[in-house]
């Protein structure tokens, strides 16, 4: 301590010498995490070549061919059920998994939405059942509940007959086999109905806008959503009729498809390479932009050293891969490309018809045993059971979500409304539901990633999904490395593809605050 | 808000009517309150009967094989654990039993629980109970079952509602023999529910039952000696070390070979003495100085990898490394070297012990799976607990720290994990693990299994620490940098114990979480609790075909405990008061 009052009261005359380097903290640092990325490296290095040489001797490698040779499974339902390639089998898995995760988003938002206000109803009724259902379903393993379903729906519902038709006839049939109802089955005509429906869909919200400002500056009563339906169906109902005009959209969509497959592969790899190397460093230039402050850019740290130079490592390896292997342009100018071509074939200025067609539920009887014909839309008990399991498990999860964004709301808004004559639904509508809306939507979207995840356990019940497809191929085949490398991959992006849609909602609702 | 004076009821005046507390008025304002809701009332009431009949004609359906569950009990207990051998699993279970009577010092029990809150759940209960007694009638349900719930609910209700009107009207007498009576009919309930199931265990039951008293006892007074932070810690320590003692040492019942143990047990002892000698050593020593012993150190127990020294002695080294490399930090003071000197000697006899453990050869190993049931659900999830929240922290300090590979390292674990379905990183732990061991080798699958849960579980409490860390304000890091700790000490001492108490909910969330996902390794072929209900049980010849009850059962068993944990970390949220200080 006094030493240290001395130094500070006199000035040493003698120049301050640099602490010898084994006690200087930013080479101690960086030593460290250079020893640990080093000593991670060595770890993979040896576990990868013990892994190598583990396979050789099972006569096993690390190849890709399971993509393409015959898998030699069948699966229970989808796409391609005797797949040809392995790639077919996982498309068909990748296929099954989105219809139950999507389905199950939607089911567990619209049920979980029901819960959720009920359980804040000033009904006693209504919010304890709305309770009971919450800690029901949340307190028990979404395993249990998928495979519970699975075997309620195979063992409990009535067995499938040649003259079943089911509870509702024409519209529900409930077998053993499955659950079948009516449904509109999107037809070849449908791709060109679809444009009127997204113009519809765009002029309708160019009209509740219009319709909305009148309602907040002139204090009109403009009926803006009533307008804004009545526009989408006015849309879809004239092109229902009119669809062969949208022909003409497939012309567009060939034209770009053969000009895209018409530049040559190295134009595709020199401009990528180039837009690759232009972000790195624009982004290396916008980080020393922010950081010219009056205090300079003597200030920047070590994770901002470290940032820069990851930055324009990435944009320089990425650049050098996009040149070096020519494969990765190729795949995606050829996935582009097939994809305008498959948007192209949905379009004919010949092809007239209804662009919906209503399937109902049927049974047929193709040998000795009845079977649910294709008529209609068909839940087999597998598929029942993956989606009740995580969309009742998601749906408690999900209700406690709104009800606490709906509590966030503070009373002195609800109170107001109420001051202005809003009635219970109005006030709801449009005074709790878009501020409460802030506050769900990232935990929301976190219950989704969970939902999506939670449809591996399909596996469980036989469901078809990624999971249930990989286990098959590598039973058969002993790939499990690449397997699991390709879960990853697929789990991976859709994680990715969810949380940047809710980023991008939350940005575009967040509160602007001065 | 201001009232008129004259607006004010006199009190010696009764309530107008109105607002009288009975049924009827009750009704008027929580069911009938507007036309809507008058309307949802009618619906749900009959949506709910109609419910609650169909849920009775399935549980009462004469298809229903309720009588398989009672003689499997030991198999949902335990799985195939060895028969002759299930007293190590009653030994275990008394062990929990002596340290839960240790715990129930610091509950409190009694004084806590609302006694009127109390008898309103039991009235609700009985009622409900009643109702459903009373719609039997319509169901299958023998004449035996529906006496049962009739009388049953009638019983409870009763209780339940004389015991508040007595407390209402302030008759504690009455109030205490309702108790009592409720007590009784209780026990008698809970003496009936056990001759059906387990019979043949009642004396091992009430074993169990005095052994939890007694240890309350001892709790109590042991309490009047030592402080209560002496007390709880103990208690903790007690209870992180029965999990590997039940799961090593009591359930696996390791023979020990003298013969394989003699050549490195003495220089094992030896490496424990030096220990408390280094430790002395470093702590006097200055910065400089204790710096190069440890360098040393360091070196012989890296290097002691490279020759074949016994596998113990170089654990053991690694430790006392540790060990010595935290003394100029945290042993400066003659107080804090004696709880350091005491630590290394806990540490490194609990690490021989688990050692000697591990490498003695069992018996019940070479019998095959000895862990299942729920003895295995119980053991992956404490285990996962345990497992991840040492790896869980790393991570977590891993992400804030300044030091950019370690938190890209730690980010990119994280993401990746939490990225991809449990399911996946099990497979992930049975199929790939074994490719990259020498071949030849490999672990148990139940070792497996509690490594991938830990490894998944550890991503999410990564995350929900990183919740606390960053909840800590900046004051605290400036006040403890001008008082001179270092990171390592601001870290320990400053940092950690306010973000661990900030994120203790959150923590019980996810251990809820892990609970629940230990059903998944049912997929891969280990025969926890879920696995016995959907195969074993379901495809023994005599229960055939009963698989949806063993299911209701399974569902049941996770339900209560689920529930139980999420109603107790309520609790205590509450008593940390986090938010509201």
């Amino acid at each position: 301590m006094r030493d240290q009052v001395h130094q500070v009261n006199q000035p040493s005359l003698a120049p301050p010498t640099r602490p010898p380097f084994w006690r200087n903290a930013t080479f101690l640092k960086w030593a460290a995490q250079i020893g640990a990325l080093v000593g991670v490296a060595a770890l993979g290095f040896v576990l990868i070549g013990e892994a190598l040489s583990n396979m050789r001797a099972q006569g096993l490698s690390l190849d890709w061919d399971l993509l393409t040779d015959p898998p030699g499974i069948q699966l229970g339902e989808g796409i391609f059920t005797h797949p040809e390639t392995g790639l077919e089998a996982f498309y068909t898995g990748a296929v099954n998994m989105l219809r139950v995760a999507l389905s199950g988003i939607v089911a567990a938002t619209l049920v979980g939405l029901v819960v959720g206000v009920s359980r804040l109803s000033s009904n006693w009724l209504a919010s304890r059942l709305a309770t009971v259902f919450v800690e029901t379903f949340r307190n028990i393993p979404v395993l249990v509940q998928v495979v519970f379903w699975f075997f309620f729906a195979s063992l409990l519902f009535p067995s499938l007959r040649p003259d079943s038709s089911g509870p509702i006839p024409g519209w529900l049939l409930v077998s053993r086999k499955g659950v079948s109802f009516a449904w509109p089955f999107p037809q070849e005509t449908f791709w060109q109905w679809a444009v009127f429906l997204v113009v519809g869909l765009l002029l309708a919200r160019r009209v509740y806008r219009r319709r909305l400002f009148r309602v907040e500056e002139a204090g009109e009563d403009a009926r803006p959503l009533t307008w804004a339906v009545v526009v989408l169906l006015v849309v879809a109902a004239v092109g229902w009729y009119a669809h062969p005009l949208a022909g003409a959209v497939g012309w567009a969509f060939g034209g770009v498809a053969a000009s895209v497959r018409a530049i040559p592969l190295l134009a595709y790899q020199v401009i990528l390479a180039a837009i690759s190397i232009y972000f790195g460093q624009r982004w290396i230039r916008r980080f020393l932009d922010s950081r010219r402050s009056p205090a300079g850019l003597a200030k920047l740290t070590d994770d901002d050293y470290f940032r820069m130079v990851m930055a324009g490592l990435v944009g320089i390896v990425g650049a050098a891969a996009l040149l070096m292997l020519p494969g990765i342009t190729e795949l995606g100018t050829e996935l582009v490309g097939s994809l305008l071509e498959f948007f192209d074939r949905k379009f004919d200025f010949l092809r007239i018809g209804a662009p919906l067609a209503w399937g109902q539920p049927s049974v047929e009887l193709p040998g000795r045993f009845p079977q649910i014909a294709d008529t209609g839309m068909t839940m087999t008990p597998s598929f029942f059971g993956i989606w009740m399991g995580v969309t009742l498990y998601t749906s408690a999860f999900v209700a406690e979500i709104v009800r606490g964004g709906v509590l966030s709301v503070p009373k002195g808004q609800s109170e107001a409304g109420y001051a202005l004559g809003l009635r219970w639904g109005q006030l709801f509508r449009m005074v709790i539901l878009p501020q409460a809306f802030r506050v769900i939507l990232p935990p929301l979207g976190n219950q989704y990633l969970n939902l999506a995840k939670n449809t591996s356990l399909g596996i469980a019940v036989a469901f078809p999904e990624m999971v249930q497809v990989g286990q098959t191929m590598f039973n058969q085949t002993g790939d499990t490395i690449q397997v699991i490398l390709l879960w990853m991959g697929f789990y991976l992006s859709i994680s990715l593809l969810l949380s940047a849609l809710v980023n991008y909602y939350n940005r575009r609702t967040r509160l602007v605050e001065r | 808000m201001s009232l008129q004076p004259h607006e004010l009821p006199r009190p010696s005046e009764p309530p107008p009517k109105a607002l009288r507390s009975t049924g009827i008025n009750w009704m008027r304002r929580n069911l009938f309150n507007s036309v809507f809701s008058g309307a949802l009332t009618v619906l749900l009431t009959v949506g709910l009967l109609v419910g609650i009949l169909a849920v009775l004609r399935f549980l009462f359906s004469p298809e229903r094989r309720w009588e398989v569950i009672p003689p499997n009990a030991v198999n949902y207990a335990v799985g195939s654990y060895p028969r002759e051998d299930l007293a190590n699993v009653w030994r275990s279970v008394w062990i929990i039993a002596a340290l839960a009577g240790l715990s129930t010092v610091f509950w409190g029990l009694g004084g806590r629980v609302s006694l009127i809150r109390t008898l309103a759940a039991v009235r609700a209960a009985g009622v409900t109970v009643l109702v459903v007694g009373a719609l039997s009638l319509w169901s299958p349900a023998g004449f035996a079952v529906r006496s049962w719930l009739v009388w049953g609910g009638a019983f409870l209700a009763a209780a339940g509602w004389a015991g508040m009107r007595s407390i209402r009207e302030d008759r504690t007498f009455s109030a205490a023999s309702a108790l009592a009576a409720l007590l009784l009919g209780g026990l008698a309930i809970g003496w009936f529910l056990l001759d059906a199931v387990a019979a043949q265990w009642h004396g091992r039951l009430v074993v169990t039952a005095l052994l939890l008293l007694a240890f309350h006892w001892i709790g109590r007074l042991a309490g009047t000696r030592i402080s209560e932070q002496t007390m709880k810690r103990g208690t903790t320590l007690l209870w992180l070390l029965s999990f590997p003692v039940i799961y090593l040492h009591v359930q696996r019942s390791p023979r020990l070979v003298w013969e394989e143990v003699t050549p490195w047990l003495p220089w094992a002892g030896l490496v424990v003495v030096a220990g408390l000698a280094v430790i002395g050593l470093v702590s006097r020593l200055g910065r400089e100085q204790a710096a190069a012993v440890n360098f040393l150190l360091g070196g012989v127990a890296i290097l002691s990898w490279a020759v074949q020294w016994p596998m113990a002695i170089r654990v053991l080294a690694l430790l006392l490394t540790l060990f010595s490399l935290a003394t100029p930090t945290f042993a400066a003071s003659p107080q804090s070297r004696r709880i350091f000197y005491w630590s290394w000697l806990g540490g490194s006899l609990c690490l021989l012990y688990f050692f000697l453990l591990g490498t003695g050869s069992t018996d019940l190993a070479t019998r095959g799976e000895f862990l299942g049931g729920f003895n295995l659900t119980l053991m992956l999830a404490v285990g996962g607990i345990a497992l991840s929240f040492p790896v869980g922290l790393v991570l977590a300090l891993g992400r804030t720290s300044t030091m950019p590979v370690f938190r890209l390292m730690s980010t990119a674990y994280i993401e990746v994990v939490r990225g991809v379905p449990l399911i996946t990183v099990l497979f992930f732990a049975d199929k790939v693990i074994p490719r990259f061991l020498p071949q030849g080798l490999d672990f148990a699958g139940e070792a497996k299994a509690l490594l991938a849960i830990a490894a998944f579980s550890a991503a999410y409490l990564a995350e929900n620490l990183r919740g606390g860390l960053q909840s800590v304000s900046t004051g605290q890091f400036e006040a403890a940098r001008s008082l001179g700790m270092t990171t390592a000490q601001m870290t320990m001492l400053i940092t950690l114990p306010q973000a661990l108490r900030a994120v203790i909910p959150a923590m019980v969330g996810q251990a809820i979480a892990l609970f629940k996902d230990t059903s998944l390794v049912a997929i891969i072929g280990l025969a926890d609790f879920l696995r016995v209900a959907r195969d074993v049980v379901p495809n023994q010849p005599d229960s055939l075909g009963s698989i949806l009850e063993n299911l209701l059962l399974a569902a049941v068993v996770y339900w209560i405990f689920a529930f139980s944990f999420s109603r107790a970390s309520l609790r205590l949220e509450k008593r940390l008061g986090v938010g509201t200080r």
